[in-house]
């Protein structure tokens, strides 16, 4: 456990002590092991994020195969790449296209795709971005600095607990002669959740 | 459950507040509770428990404390340990014991294999047919479950169409309201006209939401 490395002079956070209690009290009793507390932590640090949704988007932007089969299944798209499981067992990809934007949310809690997003940053999880994406997009998605002409169309996925979203950014223009890898680094996680659009020279 | 975790439409939230380059973690007991959330069993009920915190305390906690909470609830419901025995434990981090380590290896690497190719697939399950397909318009029902529900507030009696219909999946009211109990049912992702559900102040929009047959009135209204 990395806590011990900070040694006991440091005053610990209420819930930095309750938690510590917490997997004390479970491992005294045998309920969890330390070894695979460990390797969640260090799945969401190291493997499992947005790099794997991007890798995706890529794919779809330079092979019309790809795409045609992760708009109809994203759960078997994503299995392609070896991404699935836990919290992502049915995804959907939503695509962006002229003249129509999508973003996900979750209003409920904060239900997202983690095999292939990883954790939500905190602002997904937050009350206004929960409260406000469904009645106000635009304004919510201007404050990330995407202005929306107001005849583009604008669909809200609220995923209330099974069915996990993705949005399949479009492919930015100048981006024609660049590698998947390449644009794979410009597919960034808020491109993702559907607050962004790739553009060339911004990167995650 | 009208609780304030069902926030969709809410007003006076003020702007989104982002943070950048954001880790997956912002204190190592964050990762923590997230590891012992997902390897550890508590019961069911997981979403149910943090949405009784209490309208206060549920606004001004973070995600990772309501997860903590929503741990620590069932465990004390379900008999895992008790509360006395859990502030024992504090105390005694506090006084600076260390804490003890066990290893499983093989849930370990167990848990390696949740999001890559050996990940179990979706149960699959049997249900009543879906008594509504694509394309028909649907009434949401307005009475909803005062304990835990998937279905948000904000669509209580509204009206809206049927945009896929997907397999038979658990109905979670159910699961989390009356203990684990299974009980499958067809489910919809249904297209709303946000200006059907708000008086808006920007041009319209659509939400797209997935509810399951019970959440659904037989004949739209």
């Amino acid at each position: 456990m990395s806590e011990h490395q900070h040694g006991h002079n440091r005053p610990k956070s209420p819930q930095q002590l309750r938690t510590e209690a917490l997997e004390a009290l479970l491992t005294e009793k045998g309920l969890i092991a330390t070894d695979a507390v460990d390797a969640v932590v260090d799945m969401f640090q190291n493997e499992v994020g947005p790099q794997n949704g991007a890798r995706m988007v890529a794919r779809a932007w330079v092979d019309p195969d790809y795409k045609e089969r992760m708009l109809a299944n994203g759960s078997a798209a994503a299995a392609e790449f070896g991404y699935g499981g836990y919290e992502g067992e049915h995804l959907r990809v939503v695509e962006n296209r002229p003249g129509l934007h999508n973003a996900i949310v979750c209003t409920l809690c904060s239900c997202y795709p983690w095999p292939v997003l990883g954790i939500p940053p905190v602002w997904y999880k937050s009350a206004s971005y929960r409260a406000r994406v469904v009645r106000e997009p635009r304004a919510v998605l201007a404050e990330f600095g995407l202005e929306l002409p107001d005849d583009t169309e604008i669909q809200v996925w609220d995923s209330s607990a099974e069915m996990r979203y993705l949005v399949l950014p479009m492919r930015p223009e100048g981006s024609e002669e660049m590698s998947e890898q390449e644009l794979a680094e410009l597919v960034t996680r808020d491109c993702m959740i559907g607050v962004a659009v790739p553009r060339v020279g911004v990167t995650a | 459950m009208d609780g304030i975790h069902d926030l969709g439409g809410k007003q006076g939230f003020g702007p989104v507040v982002t943070e950048q380059h954001e880790p997956p973690f912002h204190e190592p007991w964050e990762g923590r509770v997230h590891g012992i959330s997902l390897t550890g069993s508590f019961g069911p009920g997981f979403r149910h428990a943090i949405e009784q915190m209490g309208a206060v305390e549920y606004l001004t906690t973070s995600y990772y404390e309501h997860w903590l909470h929503s741990i620590v609830e069932r465990a004390v419901r379900n008999g895992r340990f008790t509360r006395a025995e859990l502030e024992e434990w504090e105390r005694r981090i506090a006084a600076g014991e260390d804490a003890p380590t066990r290893n499983d290896p093989e849930q370990a690497a167990e848990v390696r294999t949740w999001f890559g190719p050996e990940a179990e697939a979706p149960e699959r399950y049997q249900a009543a047919p879906p008594r509504h397909a694509s394309g028909d318009r649907v009434q949401v029902v307005r009475i909803l479950p005062s304990g835990h529900t998937r279905c948000p507030g904000y669509l209580r009696g509204a009206t809206g169409v049927v945009e896929s219909v997907h397999a038979p999946q658990p109905l979670l009211d159910v699961f989390e309201n009356e203990d684990g109990r299974v009980q499958p049912e067809a489910w919809y992702t249904v297209a709303f006209d946000a200006a059907d559900l708000w008086q808006l102040d920007e041009p319209g929009h659509r939400v797209l939401v997935d509810l399951w047959e019970s959440h659904l009135e037989e004949e739209p209204g």
